[in-house]
This record gives C-alpha cells, sequence and structure tokens, in this order.
C-alpha cells in the first residue's frame, strides 16, 4: 500500500483555524481542524497511537481523555483508504459499451471550426446537455468530428470522448457528469489541454468587464435566476453552471452556453424587467427541459477576454427570507466550495488553488427580494 | 451532570432534539454547567459512536456555542472524517449495486447502510457505519457473492463451515474499499428466521426516493431489525446494554409516533416494550414507553442501572457471559464431532489452522479489552 500520510504526499495551508490539506497521490482536499492536521503529521511520521496521544495532549493543552478520542477516531475514520478507495473504484467501473449503436440519438455541433459529433443513449441523457449547446447545432459535419458519447444503465452515466472513457457517474452525481462534459467542451473551445486548466467550478460568473463574481449553488437554488437578474442591471454572462479557470493564471474563461429558466422565475424575471431588452440570440420554451432557454450570441473576441475573480457568493432562493448576507470564514468557503470544484491535477496547481483560495472572499445570500440581492452583489464590484 | 445516566438522558435527549426542539434552550443551560464532565461526554458519545450525529444535531440547533472549544474541535474533525468516509461509502455502495443489477439482483439494504441511502439522516456525515449490509434470497446469495468477489472483494482467511447455513457470507473486504461488505441471506441470526427473513421484508421493502436500483425495508421491518439484531441477537436484552447509535435510529424512525405493531412473535413482546421504554426515557420521547417497561418490574432495566452504577460489575457479568456462550458453542461443537464425520473434519481443519487461533485471540483480547 502507498504511504499517503507520507510527509512528502501531502502540502497544507491555514485557513483561519483550520487547515486545507492536499494529497498529491489523489488529488483531493481535505479540511483538517488544527488538531487533526498535528494527528496527520504525527502520523505521517511513524509515530505509534500512544506517542501522538501524548503528543497532541501537550501540544494543544487538552485533557488527555479528550486527545486520546480524537487519535481514536480520526484512525477510526480511514482517511487513508477513504483517499485511496477515490482513485482506485475507477478502474473497475468501465463498462463495455462498444456494441451500442450510436445512431439513434446523435447530434452535430460546430463552435467555430471544430465540429463534435454527440450521442445520447437516452432522451434524459440529451436533455440534460442538448438544449444547453443547441446553438451549435448543425445538420451534418463537415469534418472528421470529435466524437462525444453519454451511455446509461441502472447504476449510473459513463462519458466518452473518442471513444475513450472519460468518466462514470452515479445518478445521485449526474451534476458532476454535466461538468465533465462542459470541461470536454471547452477544451474543444479553446483548444487547450487538461494542463492548462486550473479549475472548474460549479457557478456562474458575471462581469462588468475588470473583475467577475461567481455564484454558486445547489441545482434550483437560484444562480441562473441571479445571474440573469444581474445581466437586466448591465452586467455581462461570463458563464452559467460551469465556470472554468485558465493556468498558470487563474482567470476565467468565458463559456457561452445557453442558459436554462424555470417558468416561473421566468414570469418573475418579466415582471421585474423587459427581458426583451437583453441581447439573447434566441430564447423559447423548451418543451424537453421545461423551462425557458435562452442564449447570448457567440464571438471568437468574448473568448479572448479574460475575468479575475476574488469573491465567490454561495446563493439561495428562499421564499420566506427576503434577504440575508453573510461572509463566511475562508474555512467555511472552502467547506462550500470544495464539492462544486474539479481541479486539476499536480502539486503546482493544487499550489495556485491554496493561493487563490487565501486571496478570495466567499458570502452566503438567501433572498427573495431581487433588488437587495443585487445591491449587495453590485458592492463587490466596487 | 451527577452521573452517568443523568448523562444518557442528556445524549438521548439531543439525539431525538427533532421531536421535542423546546429542549435546546435547557441542553444549552446543561452545558454551561461549571460542572460539566466535557470528558465523559465525548467518551460516551464515542463509546456509542454517535459523536458525528451529536455534532449534527448541536448545529443544527444552535447549541455549538455552548461547547467548549477543544471537544467542538475533536467534534467538528470526527464529523467531517464521517461525512467524507460516508461518501465514499455511497459510491462503494452504488459500484456493489451496479454488480448486482447486471446479474438480475435487487439489492435490500440493511441498518447503516439502508439509513444512508434512504438518507435518515439530514446530513451524510451524521450516522457513523463500519460495514455495508445487504440481503437477498437465497436463490441468489452464492451469485451475489461471486458479484462481489469480481468487484475484488475477498474474505481474507479460510471459511470454516458450510458457507449457505451462514447467516451471511464471511464479512468481505477490498483495498479498493472503505468499507467491507456483509451479504446475507437471512436478516437476523437462524433461530428467529421463522418470523423474520427474506420473504417477509420483501412483502413490503420498497425503493428509497430517488433509487430504483435497491431497495430498503419497511419502516416497521427496520425498527424491528434494529430491535432483534442489537437486543435479541447480540444478547444485549440479557446484559441491559443498548446503543445509542441504535436509539437515534430508532428517534428518526419513529417519525414522531408510536411505533405500528409488528409481527413480533408475543413472547419477545415484553422484551421489545422494556427496550422501548428505555429509549423512550432516555431520548424523551414518551410514545416509545411501554405500559408493561415503564410500571412492571424489568430485568433489563434492573441490568441497565446496574451496569451505569456499577461499571466494573457490568463488565465482569459480561465477560463471563461471552465467555459462556463460547464454551456453549465449543461443547457444542465437539458434540457433532463425536456424531457426525464431516463435523469432525472440520474441527480438525479449524484447530490446525494458524489463522483460526489467531482469530481466537483475537476475538479473547478484544473481550478483555
Amino acid at each position: 500500500m502507498r504511504k499517503i500520510f507520507n510527509q512528502a504526499n501531502f502540502r497544507a495551508r491555514r485557513v483561519g483555524k483550520e487547515y486545507v490539506v492536499w494529497f498529491s497521490a489523489t488529488n483531493q482536499f481535505v479540511l483538517l481542524q488544527s488538531t487533526g492536521y498535528f494527528i496527520l503529521k504525527s502520523f505521517a511520521k511513524g509515530m505509534s497511537m500512544k506517542r501522538v496521544t501524548d503528543d497532541l495532549a501537550g501540544r494543544f493543552g487538552i485533557n488527555k481523555r479528550l486527545a486520546a478520542i480524537s487519535v481514536k477516531t480520526f484512525k477510526r475514520s480511514k482517511l487513508q483508504l477513504v483517499l485511496e478507495a477515490e482513485e482506485k473504484m475507477d478502474i473497475i467501473t468501465k463498462s463495455d459499451y462498444s456494441k451500442i449503436g450510436l445512431e439513434n440519438l446523435k447530434h452535430f455541433y460546430r463552435i467555430f471550426h471544430q465540429e463534435i459529433s454527440f450521442f445520447y443513449q437516452n432522451e434524459l441523457l440529451r436533455h440534460a446537455i442538448h438544449p444547453l449547446i443547441q446553438q451549435w447545432e448543425v445538420a451534418e459535419p463537415v469534418n472528421l468530428p470529435v466524437e462525444f458519447a453519454l451511455f446509461s444503465d441502472e447504476a449510473g452515466v459513463t462519458f466518452q470522448k473518442n471513444k475513450q472513457f472519460v468518466g462514470q457517474w452515479g445518478h445521485p452525481h449526474l451534476d458532476q457528469m454535466k461538468g465533465s462534459v462542459f470541461f470536454e467542451l471547452l477544451n474543444v473551445l479553446y483548444n487547450k489541454g487538461s494542463d492548462d486548466w486550473l479549475m472548474t467550478m460549479h457557478a456562474a460568473a458575471v462581469t462588468l468587464g475588470n473583475k467577475a463574481v461567481c455564484f454558486s449553488a445547489h441545482a434550483g437554488g437560484g444562480k441562473t435566476t441571479l445571474s440573469t437578474l444581474m445581466q437586466l442591471a448591465g452586467y455581462q454572462l461570463v458563464s452559467d453552471d460551469f465556470v472554468a479557470f485558465g493556468y498558470p493564471d487563474p482567470l476565467i474563461h468565458t463559456f457561452p452556453v445557453a442558459m436554462s429558466i424555470k417558468q416561473g422565475a421566468w414570469q418573475m424575471l418579466e415582471r421585474t424587467a423587459p427581458v426583451g431588452s437583453l441581447s439573447f440570440q434566441e430564447r423559447y420554451f423548451s418543451q424537453e427541459k421545461g423551462t425557458f432557454v435562452y442564449h447570448e450570441p457567440l464571438h471568437q473576441a468574448s473568448l479572448q477576454r479574460l475575468y479575475p475573480s476574488s469573491d465567490v457568493v454561495f446563493v439561495k432562493y428562499d421564499k420566506d427570507v427576503p434577504f440575508r448576507w453573510k461572509q463566511l470564514s475562508r474555512a467555511n468557503g472552502l467547506r462550500e466550495l470544495l464539492p462544486q470544484v474539479w481541479l486539476s491535477p499536480g502539486p503546482d496547481k493544487a499550489e495556485k488553488f491554496m493561493e487563490w483560495v487565501s486571496k478570495t472572499r466567499f458570502y452566503a445570500l438567501t433572498y427573495h427580494d431581487n433588488e437587495r440581492a443585487i445591491e449587495a452583489i453590485q458592492r463587490l464590484f466596487t | 451532570m451527577k452521573n452517568g445516566h443523568e448523562m444518557y438522558r442528556l445524549i438521548g435527549r439531543i439525539l431525538a432534539l427533532k421531536w421535542h426542539p423546546d429542549q435546546a434552550l435547557d441542553i444549552g443551560r446543561t452545558f454551561q454547567e461549571e460542572t460539566f464532565d466535557w470528558p465523559l461526554f465525548l467518551e460516551s458519545g464515542d463509546k456509542h459512536l454517535v459523536l458525528p450525529t451529536l455534532y449534527g444535531q448541536l448545529k443544527r440547533y444552535g447549541l455549538t456555542k455552548y461547547i467548549r472549544e477543544d471537544c467542538l474541535d475533536v467534534m467538528q474533525q470526527i464529523f467531517e472524517l464521517n461525512k467524507q468516509r460516508n461518501e465514499r461509502i455511497l459510491v462503494e455502495i452504488d459500484q456493489i449495486t451496479k454488480a448486482l443489477h447486471e446479474r438480475g439482483i435487487v439489492p435490500v439494504f440493511l441498518k447503516g447502510a439502508c439509513y444512508l441511502v434512504e438518507i435518515l439522516y439530514e446530513d451524510v456525515g451524521e450516522r457513523y457505519l463500519g460495514d455495508i449490509d445487504l440481503l437477498v434470497s437465497d436463490v441468489h446469495y452464492l451469485t451475489a457473492v461471486e458479484a462481489i468477489k469480481q468487484l475484488g472483494y475477498e474474505y481474507p482467511n479460510e471459511i470454516f463451515g458450510d458457507v449457505t447455513r451462514m447467516k451471511h457470507y464471511p464479512r468481505m473486504a477490498a483495498d479498493h474499499a472503505v468499507a467491507p461488505v456483509e451479504i446475507h441471506r437471512l436478516p437476523v441470526v437462524e433461530k428467529f428466521s421463522d418470523w423474520f427473513n427474506y420473504e417477509i421484508i420483501s412483502r413490503e421493502m420498497f425503493a428509497p426516493t430517488g433509487r430504483m436500483d435497491c431497495r430498503v425495508p419497511s419502516i416497521r421491518h427496520q425498527v424491528m431489525l434494529s430491535f432483534v439484531h442489537s437486543q435479541l441477537c447480540h444478547a444485549d436484552h440479557q446484559m441491559g446494554l443498548f446503543s445509542f447509535r441504535n436509539v437515534s435510529d430508532l428517534a428518526l424512525l419513529s417519525h414522531g409516533n408510536k411505533f405500528e405493531p409488528t409481527t413480533l412473535p408475543k413472547r419477545y413482546l415484553t422484551k421489545m416494550n422494556d427496550y422501548f421504554s428505555l429509549v423512550g426515557e432516555l431520548a424523551d420521547l414518551p410514545y416509545l414507553k411501554q405500559p408493561s417497561g415503564e410500571d412492571g418490574f424489568s430485568w433489563y432495566r434492573l441490568h441497565y442501572r446496574l451496569n451505569v452504577r456499577y461499571k466494573w460489575l457490568s463488565k465482569s457479568i459480561l465477560l463471563f457471559f461471552q465467555l459462556g456462550k463460547k464454551v456453549k458453542s465449543v461443547l457444542s461443537t465437539l458434540f457433532h464431532g463425536f456424531q457426525d464425520a464431516t463435523a469432525r473434519r472440520m474441527i480438525k481443519k479449524r484447530v490446525s489452522s494458524r489463522n483460526w487461533w489467531k482469530d481466537q485471540v483475537a476475538w479473547l483480547k478484544e473481550l478483555i479489552r
């Protein structure tokens, strides 16, 4: 068994009272309390449980019984196994889809000069992706297209690119599947490879030209509605649902997939301001998604603009709370952020991410009062 | 905080705060008492494997501000590590479910794994679980074992005995997996399988929300399994023992109501009532209290009181009881050996196996500890 708990195998940075620890073997981040980090370091040095307990009690001035519980439960958490399992399990998840015919639900897309053929094994998968990229659909390809394919069975969804396995996700984690598809689209759009990105974030981003603010939320949390409200207030959309940060400079790249808004939210937006005033290339009601879908025109020039961002807002629409705004500690912000982020592997990128975190401010916004929400976000741009 | 019983009452009330949130203030006041024994609080929570659950509850009801800083640090750490572990276990459950599906088997998850897939706890990090228990029909039992072996799980030691007669296949683990797997053909020990088995569970089982690929027992069967497994199979009832992990499960499964009558045979009803009565008292869930357990004399409650007051006594009785059970099992095996050549061969195989002796030493060490 490899020693993940080896001093050379992890890097850490203090975030408030806690530590964010990155493990090179698995490219994973874990937030640990200062005591937890101390235990991790001690185990990495090969110290015995008793010694770690004694040292912990001495170093932090805590009761020996508490120290013993802390060390014992740290061991019981099997953190090392959890981290190792993360990557090993992937090896056995690949299914053989080579015999499935690819003709039924195939669409072709063209993004500038690059063409993509996309096979969706069923309608459900098509509904998840196609309405958001259908503005790029073409009748048939001119050149040899890049082949994307999504397959599904009871246990999950598999994504392939040029017949190569990219990833598999269980049904509760389909957001991650969408993120992976978008990431590959992004590579096509910018003609880049995986190494050229620091991370992608499940979020939306808007800008006034100088910098961008990211909105992260759980599905249905209202980040797309808020992005549209911000557009109505004169801001420009950089990306909806999926924000990509470049590397080495962690700058946000424009990713113009369509936005999808629930009917109720759309009606609210129309009451709030003339939605027709936006420069949308097309907007329509998608029967497939049961939502209004719209997108902005794609210009080569917009791909040249990159934006720094040091503000992340976790958004939650709540009909019972008019407005609540709270700045989060970095540790709590990171706790919210980590499940929404996919980070490129490598120690340099981990360092860069930790550096970005140390300069980033995190906020929690709960609202249904649009005006106050917009005002609060506008303040982040001043 | 004067004694162990009071500490247990406090932990029970925290675990059931969902049904009496008005007690949060009183709990907060208890935490502020100068004499509050924080190490005892954490030790009790740790012993019953409910520290992550307690942390989740205290956070939910705004009580973390009353927790001493170093204790909060420990609890938060445990919660987050457990959350990470459980998220991984959910992935493993997905993999196992998929592998079984490919062979036409729909698994019925039991106990901790069941609570995880049906999202009994609000936060995935709140329930600690040791392994993934799943139940399949007798027909699918060995096929399911093969499917799990294909995923890389295996029982590391030699198997003594006929696996088709065991309650579950010996616990299988894998390098790539956090939680070991137990594939059950019976939900509980053979002795109780006449009235609690796959067939009975399958009549009422259901697909948890958002998951058509697996099943969980009906709520009343989950309650029954929790009681039978902990109190009858593990003989906790005889010893006046209980686990707060089960108390917490029961508090959530109860949905704030009295449990429906179950198909439990009459001879076990008093034991169940005794148990629910104690759980009801500890968690302050009066609807769980049963008349026979509350008013009548209860050996279970007497044992519980002795356990709380005289820990050395309860430990000695437990040691004596477990050793007695072992001696009975050895004598029974030897008796079979006299009658049956296959049993004799099995005994010979066992005593000549180094691993078997290692297991016995490990069992004895664990018992003494």
